[in-house]
């Protein structure tokens, strides 16, 4: 009685999962054309003359710190070398101790300003805004412990700019990524509420390197390519964002991280009637750092699929983008761990023939391995000069081990993920 | 069953592989063809760069020159284009010069022609840089009349670009009207080439715009005149500010200060400080202050007594730019309950009227004493 229930159940497992796979190809190929067309496209560099055209409209960077380490004030200085023609770094300490917010005063020789908070978005009470001494396009606004989302609400009441600018702590950037994004921005304004600039980073040339740069194309092409030419872009770690300020507050600002906000973007053009879209400038404005090692890889695969499982507990399910994300990062996991185990146990019990196990394995194993090589091929295409021949075909054949064991203990990475309690402020870092 | 549902899947899978090894070949190839002609290139710049910078210390040798273009066309282009972004005048002149003898710029005129829309944009594009010289502007004239009419936007700008080197007015006004009707990044990349011609424009094609029943059409022809940061000869902008939406009323009051001084601009100004909307009385603030409005010291004076805290710093601002009287309310200034700011204003204004008085000569130094007036003022 239990066989031909076990074998059918694994039949239908397989069967979705090469679904899901062909899907997901075809996202692949989606994306490659969309990013080759794209890069097509750019022709010309307009850098400097958005940099000096006073038409352009002015920019708030929002960063918050919680402590005064030197990684803290590395960032901000990072911060501070943005090229920009009109700009401003919003700085929050969140409830920073009297040492830390000495050590910050000490830093900029700060003192304190007027500048007015909206109040526009819900935010613990400010204590104090400052200003440098030193000519820096600066304001610190130091207030209450209430972590990175309400750091953020608080550094967009206080920001004065029409549009805002988000970068992660973690992220590399460049120092003209909001110059080039906000280009994309200037093409529709009336349309464009939001621009996420990124594209994969150089990786390292290890084992665990590659296994990050093939799940990075698979992101560039799937993730970024193929959903922003449905306009259903969402935010991808490392990425940068600009975004409308008004559409933030309408959307409630920062609740769950940029990928929550961006899908609040969605979900508040969407009602407001009006036709939106969300630009994707993929090229290398802002990347995650490439990982080096497998504890790496652990960790930036658990910091996404926080913010994933966050963005699912707090929004709409058919908010654009958030169906896809649903399917390739929870949905599939969990049933290709769930085949692998049925597999294992019907093996054991004599419950299935080797072959139910062969299917389960080429849906799984077998497709995977393709993805990924589709990536590497796809990405090449997407680009308009060639890479390094060597790196071509090391990050190809990566596919082989990175679905032959990588693969099946990244899916229990991403369950924990899943199961585990968020912890936003470790997830969003900045 | 399973057994024909594994050869299926098989049989998809190596259809995929074979693919994906097919486009992997392909990537390899260009990967390989990428790095042999960066090589390539890598060792002819230097050659191509000493080669340009002979000719243009005086070296008549085109044999050299002639060779270059024909083993290594796009890196000559590349270096051409390199060199001119550090050279002007006689030199650039003599470069476009060498453009022409060796019938790059003739390529790129065949280019504009051309289906694919990256080729054609990249035309227009080196044309535009070429049309600086007047005989590479009298090949590629007519080219670029056709560009601008073309289909695709990028082609557009590109086009527009190089006609607004022109000196004929009526293409200077086609360029400006494609900048009216384009998005703000055809604005941003058009303005700047237009502002030589500001004058001519003011004259002609901004009155008219601004003179037009389309909001969006004036709306652009201001944010132009604006980014043009100069003394522009507009007349009757008080008509804007009158009756214009508050997006007119509040670009217009900030163009006041570049045009003209009237009655009726300082007319308009004093009344739009009492406007409604407070996002137009502040631009209203601020140009009463640039303009130096005397009549509009009793409105400056109303808000920075009862202003909020933005329209009184924007207030004392206003005053420190109109003296004496300015700065005299500012010294006047009785204590209010509630303004620090304000405050703080009158404090710091007695020091500056004390410099003032001492320094009967010095304009400029007791115009910074009261700008820092104000400047204080913003602190708490």
């Amino acid at each position: 009685m239990i066989q031909p229930i076990f074998t059918a159940v694994l039949g239908a497992l397989a069967a979705f999962l090469f679904v899901v796979s062909l899907a997901s190809f075809f996202a692949l190929l989606r994306g490659s054309f969309y990013l080759r067309r794209f890069a097509r496209a750019q022709i010309r560099d307009d850098r400097a003359m958005l940099l000096k055209s006073p038409l352009v409209p002015a920019v708030s960077l929002i960063a918050t710190v919680a402590d005064a380490t030197p990684a803290s004030k590395e960032f901000v200085r990072r911060l501070l070398e943005v090229h920009y023609g009109k700009h401003e770094l919003v700085l929050v300490l969140d409830g920073l101790g009297e040492d830390d917010l000495a050590v910050w005063k000490q830093e900029f020789r700060l003192a304190l300003c007027r500048r007015i908070s909206d109040d526009l978005l819900p935010a613990k009470p400010i204590r104090g805004i400052y200003a440098p001494g030193d000519p820096l396009r600066m304001i610190v606004v130091d207030k209450e412990a209430g972590g990175a989302d309400d750091a953020h609400n608080a550094a967009v009441n206080v920001a004065d700019s029409p549009l805002i600018g988000i970068v992660e702590r973690s992220a590399e950037f460049q120092p003209d990524a909001f110059l080039q994004m906000v280009r994309c921005m200037m093409e529709d304004p009336d349309r464009i509420v939001a621009v996420c600039g990124t594209a994969p980073a150089p990786h390292g040339d290890n084992l665990a390197a590659r296994f990050g740069a093939l799940e990075s194309f698979r992101q560039w092409l799937g993730r970024c390519g193929s959903l922003a030419e449905r306009n259903m872009l969402v935010a991808v770690p490392g990425c940068a964002l600009l975004v409308r300020r008004d559409v933030l507050i309408t959307a409630g600002g920062f609740r769950g991280g940029n990928l929550d906000m961006v899908l609040r973007l969605h979900n508040a053009a969407k009602a407001g009637g009006k036709p939106y879209r969300i630009a994707l400038a993929p090229e290398t404005v802002s990347y995650a750092r490439p990982p080096a090692t497998v504890s790496d890889l652990r960790a930036a695969a658990l910091a996404d699929q926080r913010e994933i499982a966050g963005a699912l507990r707090l929004q709409k399910f058919r908010t654009p983008g958030l169906p896809s994300l649903f399917t390739i990062r929870l949905l599939r996991p969990l049933l290709e761990t769930a085949a692998y185990l049925l597999v294992a146990v019907g093996l054991a019990a004599r419950w299935i023939q080797v072959d139910m196990a062969i299917l389960v394995v080429l849906a799984t194993v077998g497709m995977g391995i393709l993805l990924s090589m589709a990536a590497v091929v796809f990405r090449e295409r997407a680009r308009l000069e060639g890479a390094e021949p060597r790196r071509i075909y090391q990050l190809f054949f990566a596919a082989f081990p990175e679905n032959l064991g990588y693969r099946q203990w990244r899916n229990l990475w991403l369950i924990a993920g899943l199961i585990k309690p968020s912890r936003r402020s470790e997830a969003t870092a900045s | 069953m399973i057994g024909r549902l594994i050869i299926a899947a098989l049989v998809m899978e190596f259809c995929y592989g074979a693919l994906l090894l097919f486009l992997l070949a392909r990537a390899l190839a260009k990967g390989a063809a990428f790095r042999r002609r960066s090589l390539v290139s890598q060792a002819a710049r230097p050659v191509i760069r000493d080669a340009l910078i002979n000719y243009l210390a005086g070296s008549n040798n085109l044999v050299e020159l002639k060779k270059l273009a024909k083993a290594h066309r796009r890196d000559l282009v590349d270096g051409i284009l390199e060199v001119h972004a550090a050279v002007s005048g006689g030199p650039r002149e003599q470069l476009w010069d060498l453009s022409l003898q060796l019938a790059l710029v003739q390529d790129w005129c065949t280019d504009t022609r051309s289906k694919d829309r990256t080729l054609r944009c990249l035309a227009f594009e080196r044309l535009a840089l070429a049309c600086w010289y007047e005989p590479c502007r009298r090949i590629a004239g007519d080219l670029q009349l056709r560009g601008i009419e073309d289909p695709d936007v990028e082609v557009r700008f590109a086009a527009a670009r190089g006609l607004a080197y022109s000196a004929v007015p009526e293409e200077v006004q086609r360029v400006f009207e494609l900048a009216v009707s384009q998005n703000s990044l055809g604005r941003v990349l058009l303005t700047e080439v237009l502002r030589p011609h500001a004058m001519v424009l003011c004259e002609s094609v901004v009155a008219e715009a601004l003179r037009s029943s389309d909001e969006s059409r004036v709306i652009s022809a201001l944010e132009i005149a604006l980014a043009w940061e100069r003394a522009v000869p507009l007349m009757d902008l008080h008509r804007l500010v009158a009756g214009g939406s508050p997006a007119v009323r509040q670009l217009t009051l900030r163009l006041l200060p570049l045009v003209p001084s009237s009655p009726e601009n300082d007319a308009v100004v004093i009344h739009a400080l009492s406007d409604k909307l407070r996002s137009t009385a502040l631009e209203a603030i601020v140009a009463a202050g640039r303009l130096r409005i005397e009549g509009a010291i009793p409105g400056l004076t109303h808000f920075l007594k009862w202003g909020d805290q933005e329209m009184s710093r924007l207030a004392a601002d206003a005053l420190a730019e109109i003296p004496p009287r300015g700065w005299e309310i500012l010294q006047e200034f009785g204590p209010l309950p509630g303004t620090p700011a304000v405050q703080s204003a009158r404090e710091d204004g007695k020091a500056a009227s004390q410099d003032s008085k001492t320094s009967s000569q010095g304009g400029k130094t007791v115009s910074q004493d009261a700008k820092t007036v104000s400047r204080k003022a913003t602190r708490v």
